[in-house]
């Protein structure tokens, strides 16, 4: 067996190996998000099973837990895209997952415990970038199962009939929607070594400015973060625009527009990213 | 030939290995042209510093107790150096013992007539 | 005159060679103007009491650390600038077996270590892992410190790096199996041109392999030189003076630790062992005997010594 000349790593092959690795290390995680899936074949399944009975429902879902939207109920009975619905309950509960996701990712491996991995031939920036890419890819082949499933069920069910009148921005959405908050919490777990501290903190920041403005009737600070994160160039358009515009009937940014917004947004998390893992702090 | 090295002599590591070559031939359990461990051997064996091993095949050779082949390895010379070894040996033992009775406050007188009396009780005789 | 311990090893290609190392960490020193030099081709037994800055110089040669002053070359480059190259071409055993991995098994995490290193020699490998009884199947992090010491073991040698950087390599294995290490650790210096930087606090295990040795006392480097310049210049003597003798403060500037009880001089001082007797002499104090330390005791002898 031949040995090659020492030398640093090419990205493609640092790329793969981060892949793999990711992979092994939530061995529990893959089980999880199986369990998840089957979940979510049993749901759709029964769903359709009740629907094609022709009973209406009166907003009760039995989907697994998600966040309550107002909408939902005129979703239900706006028409037979139940189908849609099956992807875009799918896509909130994957937007919230994404979020959490680079805990996965990073497990363990707080910037005071990374040694290992910065101890490899390779450039630590580029190295941990790797690793946010292969969860990007990850997360992006999850979406694909989870989305897959959806839609299979939906035709197995006979339900399908709305998935034809989705824009492309739908479908688009559906798969770089959970990217955004990735990759805001990607900022975080990449350079923080106490990340949830500072999740919780700036949340906590936020809230308390808002309270604070608002008791002292200072309407700016809240009219500003309100346009930050819910504006029509907000971080939530970016993440939810066409799917609520199509399926919640909002009017929310879609189209053209709200790739821009994407695209705003994902580039200033991209920088961020890229900013901290450039840092060298005490700890790194 | 077995190689030991003493983890309580402070001498050099390498002057330890040439004096356990030099009494293999002396005593007779190394014959001409037998091979010496390779340095790679011998110094996994004794968990010795290679260069350690190679100085001291150096030293041997110099000193004609071995000869090298290239690539076939060390060998034990041809044994008419017996006799100088023999010498070298007695003067590191007498060396030795000489340090000792010094450390303990004994004269040259003392250790002989002790050196004698304890062959006697030991049965060695002299000009054996 | 005090004696000079810290050599800088010259004539030699150095393996590492750092020049005014200084870090701290918040107020904390941890190293202080160390000017470390690893020669091509030695094994370099760093020692130190806990804290000494041991771990941290290590980490500073694999860049994991960037100093806050002063400059690093490992294998005739810049530790910093180079990192990626350099490091390619280092087998690194840290001393903690923590670190994130403990879902994978210890063949995954070979597998995983073996992709970033393209002089990796599989064959080896296999054999380094039959040789050290490394348990393949279980999980990384449940196996015991020994257990993972010898996965990391592998991954440090089996690329048959220029430098190994080993940080207390036997942590954790019981008698045979550190005696095993060591048998390795011979062999692969004897078949695989390597620099080995040993940082240890079991000092005797490495009598035999270690040609230079390093001593760190509170960040600072304190001794540096060559085991036969240790071996030929630092001796013990024991002497026998009247009571009350006061020796020079020549003498007493050569010398690391000085015992004394009653008429008995026991000394640790650095000199030609056919000197020391008439220098003594001179003072009147009679020599007994002029004994060679070896790695263990020289090391205690200076980590006691006062230093300013």
């Amino acid at each position: 067996m031949s040995v090659n000349a020492p030398g640093p790593l090419g990205w493609r092959q640092v790329f793969a190996a981060q892949l793999k690795v990711c992979f092994l290390r939530r061995r529990r995680g893959q089980a999880i998000f199986l369990a998840f899936v089957l979940a979510q074949v049993v749901a759709l399944a029964g769903f359709g099973v009740i629907l094609g009975l022709n009973i209406s429902i009166d907003g009760e879902e039995t989907t697994v837990a998600m966040a309550p939207l107002e909408n939902l109920e005129k979703a239900m009975n706006v028409s037979a895209e139940q189908a849609v619905s099956g992807l875009a309950i799918a896509f909130h509960i994957m937007a919230v997952f994404a979020f959490f996701f680079p805990f996965a990712i990073w497990s363990n491996e707080q910037p005071s415990k990374r040694g290992y991995h910065w101890a490899m031939p390779v450039d630590r920036r580029t190295h941990d970038l790797a690793r946010v890419a292969a969860g990007v890819v990850m997360l992006l082949g999850m979406l694909t199962i989870v989305y897959g499933v959806s839609m299979l069920v939906s035709l197995v069910s006979g339900n399908s009939a709305g998935l034809g009148s989705l824009s492309l921005t739908f479908w688009l959405a559906l798969f770089v929607g959970p990217l955004l908050p990735y990759a805001l919490n990607s900022v975080l777990l990449v350079r923080c070594e106490h990340p949830a501290g500072w999740l919780w903190g700036g949340l906590g920041a936020l809230a308390l400015i808002s309270t604070f403005s608002t008791v002292l009737h200072v309407k700016g600070v809240t009219r500003l973060i309100e346009i930050v994160f819910a504006g029509s160039w907000g971080l939530l358009q970016g993440i939810v625009g066409p799917i609520w515009s199509e399926w919640a009937g909002r009017p929310t940014t879609g189209g053209a527009e709200w790739l821009g917004v994407w695209v705003l947004w994902m580039a200033l998390f991209v920088v961020g990213i890229v900013v901290a893992a450039s840092a060298r702090t005490r700890s790194r | 030939m077995i190689i030991a090295i003493d983890p309580a002599d402070t001498r050099p590591i390498y002057l330890q290995i040439m004096d356990e070559v030099r009494r293999s031939v002396v005593v007779g359990t190394a014959q001409a042209d037998e091979p010496l461990p390779s340095v790679r051997q011998l110094a996994s064996e004794l968990r010795l510093n290679p260069n350690t091993v190679q100085q001291a095949y150096r030293e041997l050779e110099r000193e004609g107790v071995v000869y090298v082949r290239r690539g076939r390895g060390t060998f034990v010379s041809e044994v008419e150096t017996t006799e100088r070894e023999r010498f070298r040996l007695a003067q590191t033992v007498a060396e030795r013992a000489l340090r000792n009775a010094y450390r303990n406050g004994l004269s040259l007188d003392e250790l002989i007539a002790a050196v004698r009396r304890a062959a006697e009780e030991m049965n060695v005789e002299e000009n054996s | 005159m005090r004696p000079q311990l810290v050599k800088s090893l010259n004539g030699r290609p150095m393996a590492v060679s750092t020049r005014a190392l200084t870090k701290s960490f918040g107020s904390q020193v941890a190293l202080d103007r160390v000017d470390l030099t690893v020669p091509e081709g030695s094994i370099y037994v760093l020692v130190g009491p806990n804290g000494a800055g041991k771990s941290t110089t290590l980490n500073a040669l694999v860049d994991l650390v960037r100093p806050d002053s002063g400059g690093i070359e490992v294998l005739g480059r810049s530790a910093s600038e180079a990192g990626p190259a350099v490091r390619a071409e280092i087998g690194y055993v840290p001393e903690t077996t923590d670190f994130g991995y403990g879902k994978l098994t210890a063949r995954e995490l070979i597998d995983h270590h073996s992709r970033y290193f393209a002089a990796w020699d599989a064959a080896y490998a296999e054999q380094l892992g039959a040789d050290l009884e490394v348990v393949y199947d279980k999980r990384f992090g449940k196996l015991s410190k020994g257990q993972a010491r010898r996965v990391q073991l592998v991954m440090a040698l089996a690329h048959r790096p220029r430098l190994l950087l080993l940080d207390e390599p036997t942590d954790g294995l019981d008698p045979l199996g550190r005696d095993r290490v060591l048998e390795i650790l011979a062999d692969h210096a004897a078949s695989s041109p390597t620099t080995i930087l040993v940082s240890t606090h079991v000092i005797h295990e490495l009598e035999g392999l270690g040609d230079c040795l390093g001593a760190l006392r509170d960040g600072r480097l304190i001794a540096q030189l060559e085991r036969d310049d240790l071996g030929d210049h630092l001796h013990r003597v024991r002497a026998e003076a009247a009571e009350g003798w006061t020796p020079s403060s020549d003498l007493v500037e050569q010398s690391l630790v000085r015992k004394a009880s009653g008429r008995e001089l026991d000394w640790v001082i650095w000199g030609d062992a056919e000197a020391l007797p008439s220098r003594f002499a001179h003072e009147g104090a009679e020599v007994r005997d002029v004994a060679r330390l070896n790695l263990e005791q020289a090391t205690r002898a200076i980590l006691r010594m006062e230093v300013n």
